[in-house]
């Protein structure tokens, strides 16, 4: 065999390794970025729930505090495809109506002792169990393809597909100023 | 019954443990000879001989050595558990079943299984049953149609744990202590319902534990930072590897440290305050499992 002809047949098989790699590792890309949108969704349900709940407690507020005028919580909009910027947004407007709650309830002390009102401070609890699950979920997997399409040589192939990095889903900060509650 | 009571049926035991050895030993010689004489091959009389020295000595031995047990067990071993827990049921003879063990799918359970010292009880409002477990593999060949023994060995020694959990879960999750051997994740063939490797956002802890799961939101849910910090200060307080297995609402716990606690040997003299601190410690261990675990925080064990 001619030396032309080898050297062929080693390039041609040098090629198909790299296309092989290459597919490899964009398929590796795209199960990372599936596995980040189940994730994703696996938030959006659990801060469904954390509204559900939020809504029940908030009503259960306003039946004990009906003579006064209505307490004023922030409006959540929580709706399909939220970017993640307005999940967290809605995620902190939720935990600021809590906090309105709680603090509503120690003025009502018959509210504070109901039943109804103690299912339903254990039930936020583990809805927010299951949020920082959640969160810690995607978080752990957008970390992943962060550091994929930062390395080399998968880098090349991410930056061919015009991969960024992903945002994460915040924690709740403490917030130290007190809650402004209108009547 | 006190300890010079109890101290006589030691010694009781004792002695007739060596009386059977020794009978066992003279009577396996006539019959080897017996049996050579009338025409019985090497390995085959060897076999009967064998056996019949054994069925000899464990008769002879084991009526006295489990009256000894019983005695030893309700003195120091009973007592203690009424100490520290409510509603105790304890049976030295019986353990926790292997097909409890068995349907977690979390270890290899071998050729044979034997359990004792079953013990249900409360402690802080947590419902949990332990027992020692011991499981081994053993293996045979055929020699002129006499099963021998090639191969004994042990997969796992310890105690069983299993607890009331305080939280509501769909899957099974399976944290294992690196280097406990022979703790295995069955591949389940329903694609829904398989174990996959979870890795953990705390990389101390993947790197002394391995954590198997079917739902990575519940292996989240269950493993929080804490829960995770906590478990890892068990494996320091524990002597043996742990191997943690969440299912069906209970938290099994599972720690492999080769030894068969709450016995005493029928050759050792009975140093009361020895065996008193021993049982203490071994107790001590459930309680910590409950009091590091929070197990008897209640706050999400109803279901949203």
């Amino acid at each position: 065999m001619s030396p032309l002809i080898i050297a062929l047949i080693v390039a041609v098989v040098l090629v198909a390794i790299v296309i092989v790699w290459a597919i490899g590792a964009s398929n590796k890309l795209n199960k990372s970025i599936v596995k980040i949108d189940e994730a994703s969704s696996d938030i959006d349900v659990a801060l469904t729930k954390r509204y559900d709940v939020l809504v029940k407690m908030i009503e259960t507020v306003k039946g004990y505090a009906k003579h006064e005028k209505e307490t004023l919580f922030e409006v959540v909009k929580l709706r399909s495809n939220m970017t993640m910027e307005e999940k967290n947004e809605a995620n902190r407007q939720m935990s600021e109506n809590l906090k309105k709650v709680n603090i509503l309830a120690e003025s009502y002390p018959d509210l504070k002792a109901s039943e109804n009102f103690k299912t339903l401070q254990k039930s936020i609890l583990d809805v927010e169990e299951h949020l920082q699950a959640s969160r810690r979920v995607y978080n752990a997997n957008v970390s992943y393809f962060n550091q994929l399409i930062v390395t080399f040589p998968i880098s090349i192939v991410a930056g061919m597909k015009h991969l960024v990095k992903k945002d994460f889903f915040v924690a709740e900060e403490a917030k130290r100023e007190d809650v402004k509650i209108e009547f | 019954m006190n300890i010079e009571e109890i101290e006589q049926l030691r010694k009781k035991a004792a002695l007739m443990t060596i009386l059977g050895v020794i009978i066992a030993i003279l009577v396996g010689a006539g019959l080897f000879l017996l049996v050579i004489g009338i025409g019985m091959d090497l390995i085959q009389a060897s076999g009967v001989s064998i056996i019949a020295g054994i069925v000899i000595a464990w008769l002879i031995s084991h009526i006295h050595k489990k009256k000894f047990t019983e005695a030893f067990k309700e003195k120091y071993v009973l007592s203690e558990f009424n100490k520290r827990f409510e509603n105790v049921k304890y049976n030295a003879d019986t353990g926790i079943p292997g097909e409890v063990i068995a349907e977690t799918r979390m270890i290899n359970m071998g050729t044979d299984f034997e359990a004792n010292d079953f013990l249900a009880a409360e402690y802080k409002g947590v419902k949990f049953v332990q027992s020692d477990v011991q499981i081994k593999e053993k293996s045979y060949i055929e020699i002129n149609d006499i099963p021998v023994r090639v191969r004994n060995r042990k997969i796992f020694q310890g105690r069983w744990l299993i607890f009331d959990f305080n939280k509501s879960f769909k899957a099974d999750i399976q944290v294992r202590q690196k280097r406990f051997a022979n703790a295995r994740v069955e591949k389940i063939k329903d694609a829904n319902a398989s174990f996959k490797k979870v890795e953990m956002e705390n990389m101390e802890f993947n790197e002394e534990f391995k954590v198997f799961a079917q739902s990575e939101h519940d292996a989240f849910y269950i493993l929080t930072p804490r829960m995770m910090e906590r478990i890892q200060k068990l494996t320091r307080d524990v002597d043996g590897k742990l191997l943690f297995c969440f299912i069906d609402n209970k938290l099994h716990i599972a720690f492999n440290n080769n030894k068969d606690s709450f016995e005493h040997s029928v050759f050792k003299k009975i140093n009361e305050q020895k065996v008193e601190d021993e049982v203490f410690r071994d107790t001590t261990v459930i309680m910590n499992f409950i009091d590091e675990l929070n197990l008897d925080n209640d706050l999400f064990r109803k279901e949203v």
